[in-house]
């Protein structure tokens, strides 16, 4: 199939080739020409799935450091199809926007090259490295309009927040390592679990620094200060992007840290996130309902499914395990439809991402006004949605695991947010005021990206079982 | 030995003298010139740890490159501004606290540490332990490092760059 | 020999002054300083961990944070300067449009 050694890290690989492509067809393009750069990111991420789906069940291993394991090339698979929604948004906004073509596009083929190998990495200091290099792709794609002063501020706002986290989280890299004498998770775990007697205070100070290190990534409260304000500056395109493509690269990371090689001391962490979980879902609801800007109210939104994931991780049970992973798909689609339509609906001078600019879109535009409907029912975790099935599994799995006081917490929160995804919905459809919002024309290619969204939201609600069997399939490898 | 215990001492008192002058300093030129001494301690004690060859990189890319990077990048903004740029200091009460409560917990857990197995000297040729190791057990990251860089300079040429 | 603890304290103290100096965040660059220690003090550590176990493998972990680090550094300063296109001041609390 591929030369026996480098066979995990091919998938990650094709993106970065994509990415160089992208990169030197830009240095070589005459000026005024227009090259189809998001093509040539496509045919690297098709090209990284079809390598991601030879190695399924091969449990490959390169360089000792990466391994595509089921888990690894799960989360591989939803980071490609992130990235390959954001590139159909993108064609339009790019042309609309006068985006830089080659720097943008190469910069989300390199975000996600470093968001596979953060999810397929088996070595602590790889994990670091592939969070700064999608880190750092995201920071400059956040301020990718620099003609807007606020994309500016936000990122680097986005920046100096992610440099602090890092420091931390490296901090906690120091002293795994001072402890087991290798940064290699498989050693880690094995020294831990010989270590899970004795007490020693070390092991916990590592737990609490990788744990406040990613719980920056995967914004939880009280680590969540950056998330609303680069959510809202980023270009709507990018907030897609990142909301969900770094939480889904970082939780992966975060799961196989946690939940393998500090598992023997899960007694420690479990109450923490707990209380990280409960605050997250609590806060990212209650003050989402406040919000007037759509953006920054769907920035909270993503703030509480943390929450939501973090439960699944506190109840990693069986049901739980399997639940995490469908949880991340779902959440995935879904809001990077939202965020497809609101980008959609900007135009060059003006973002129209405010609540009243939604104002009687049913009647300008019904195609996007009921596409985000069905985004909005999900999200908001209403039946026969993707989002209810895995807010169904994930609250199960917490009620089994007898965490009941967090399925209560995740269920209320639930119940609030679903008003204020309606009252977007009820905005779009029973305001009668003629809309603010010009339509702009969209693109074929970025209507194709929707609709695919929306059906598999759609499908994924009625017909949750081979995708749910495939996850707990995936899992399985890392526990 | 006592040469060694002394170096310490002098180094440390360097190192965290110069890195409270970095956050207390009022004038931002000062404090990058701090900076550049706890850089350049650090290389000392790196020394004192027989990490010559890291000694050398620190002094070259830390205290060298990003120094000049911060001096650069001061300059280029104060000519916008065209008066020297003020520190003041704000939030003092909840950074120390913060702070402070990080530093006891960690040295808490230093000090109750059940004490470490002697240490082996390390020996070799040093430079060339890590030329060989970076080539083999540590390519993947070298690798990736290259990866990071070229989206970094990407980043900020683009940032940079005046408009066209 | 000096114990290894003492190189732990002492990384401690630096990586705590640094957190401080992030909060105390009079401004943008200063903030970059301070983050600069803080990756300092983690070195310092890893340095002195790897010391304690006989291994290199500790400053080749150090080798590669400092060449993160100049990459980080570099995109900041960058966006510092995109910034005060925009802005004249680089103070962070001069930034009203989005809520600090």
């Amino acid at each position: 199939m591929f030369s026996s050694g480098i066979d995990a890290v091919v998938p990650m690989l094709c993106v970065t080739l994509a990415a160089l492509a992208v990169m030197g067809a830009e240095a070589f393009r005459a000026r005024g020409e227009q090259l189809p750069l998001g093509g040539l990111g496509v045919v690297g991420l098709v090209g990284a799935a079809i390598s991601a789906v030879l190695l399924w069940n091969r449990n490959a291993v390169s360089f000792g450091v990466v391994v595509a394991d089921n888990f690894g090339l799960f989360v591989t698979l939803v980071l490609l199809l992130v990235a390959l929604l954001t590139i159909m948004f993108s064609s339009t906004v790019v042309r609309r926007d006068g985006l830089p073509a080659g720097e943008y596009y190469a910069l989300v083929l390199f975000a996600t090259a470093g968001m596979i190998m953060m999810a397929t990495a088996n070595d602590l200091l790889v994990v670091f490295i592939a969070l700064e290099i999608l880190s750092i792709a995201v920071y400059v794609l956040t301020g990718i309009r620099r003609d807007d002063s606020r994309a500016i501020e936000a990122a680097f706002k986005y920046f100096l927040l992610g440099a602090f986290s890092s420091a931390f989280f490296l901090y906690g890299i120091a002293f795994t390592y001072g402890l087991a004498g290798s940064t290699r998770l498989d050693r880690v775990g094995t020294y831990m679990a010989a270590q899970s007697m004795s007490g020693n205070p070390l092991i916990l100070v590592a737990l609490g620094l990788l744990l406040v290190g990613f719980a920056f990534k995967i914004s939880a409260v009280p680590f969540h200060m950056w998330t609303p304000d680069a959510y809202e500056g980023a270009p709507a395109v990018v907030t897609g992007f990142m909301s969900t493509g770094v939480k889904a690269a970082a939780f992966a990371a975060f799961a196989r840290v946690f939940l393998s090689v500090f598992e023997p001391f899960s007694g420690e962490w479990a109450p923490l996130v707990w209380l990280l979980a409960a605050a997250t879902m609590i806060l990212g609801t209650v003050v989402g309902v406040a919000q007037s800007n759509l953006k920054r109210m769907l920035a909270y939104s993503s703030i509480a499914h943390g929450g939501y994931l973090l439960v699944g991780l506190v109840a990693a049970n069986q049901v739980g395990k399997a639940a995490i992973l469908f949880y991340l798909l779902a959440y995935a689609v879904t809001n990077l439809a939202a965020f497809g339509v609101i980008a959609l609906l900007g135009t060059r001078e003006a973002a129209n991402d405010e609540l009243r600019d939604y104002a009687g879109l049913w009647h300008t535009r019904p195609a996007l006004a009921a596409l985000m409907t069905v985004c909005l029912l999900s999200l908001g975790g209403l039946p026969p949605t993707a989002g209810f099935i895995g807010k169904w599994y994930i609250f199960s799995a917490a009620v089994s695991a007898g965490y009941y006081g967090l399925a209560v917490i995740g269920v209320l929160t639930s119940v609030v947010s679903v008003f204020f995804y309606l009252r977007v919905v009820v905005m779009m459809y029973m305001t009668d005021r003629p809309a603010a919002i010009a339509p702009p024309p969209v693109s074929a290619v970025a209507m194709a990206a929707l609709v695919a969204s929306i059906a598999a939201i759609i499908a994924l609600g009625i017909l949750p079982t081979p995708v749910l069997d495939f996850a707990a399939q995936s899992i399985a490898t890392i526990f | 030995m006592t040469g060694d215990v002394l170096a310490f001492w002098g180094l440390a008192l360097l190192l965290v003298g110069s890195a409270l002058a970095v956050v207390l300093s009022k004038n931002l030129f000062h404090a990058v010139l701090w900076l550049a001494l706890a850089l350049t301690g650090t290389a000392g004690v790196f020394l004192l740890l027989e990490a010559e060859f890291l000694a050398a990189i620190q002094l070259l890319l830390y205290a060298g490159g990003i120094v000049t990077i911060v001096v650069f990048a001061i300059v280029v903004t104060e000519r916008l501004v065209g008066e020297r740029i003020s520190q003041t200091s704000r939030r003092i009460a909840g950074g120390a606290v913060v702070a402070a409560a990080l530093l006891g917990l960690i040295v808490s857990a230093i000090v109750e540490r059940p004490l470490a197995p002697a240490e082996p000297s390390i020996g070799a040729d040093l430079t060339r332990t890590i030329g060989e190791l970076v080539q083999t057990r540590f390519v993947l990251p070298f690798e990736l490092l290259a990866v990071l860089m070229l989206a970094a300079l990407m980043g900020a040429v683009y940032f940079a760059r005046p408009d066209d | 020999m000096i114990p290894l603890g003492h190189y732990l304290i002492v990384s401690a103290m630096l990586f705590a002054i640094g957190t401080a100096g992030v909060f105390l965040r009079r401004n943008l660059i200063t903030i970059l300083l301070s983050i600069e220690i803080m990756l300092n003090a983690v070195n310092l550590s890893f340095v002195a961990f790897g010391r304690q176990f006989g291994s290199v493998d500790g400053q080749i972990i150090v080798f590669f944070v400092m060449t993160v680090a100049a990459a980080e550094a570099a995109v900041g300063l960058a966006i510092v300067i995109a910034l005060f296109r925009h802005r004249e001041s680089l103070n962070p609390d001069a930034f009203t449009s989005l809520k600090w």
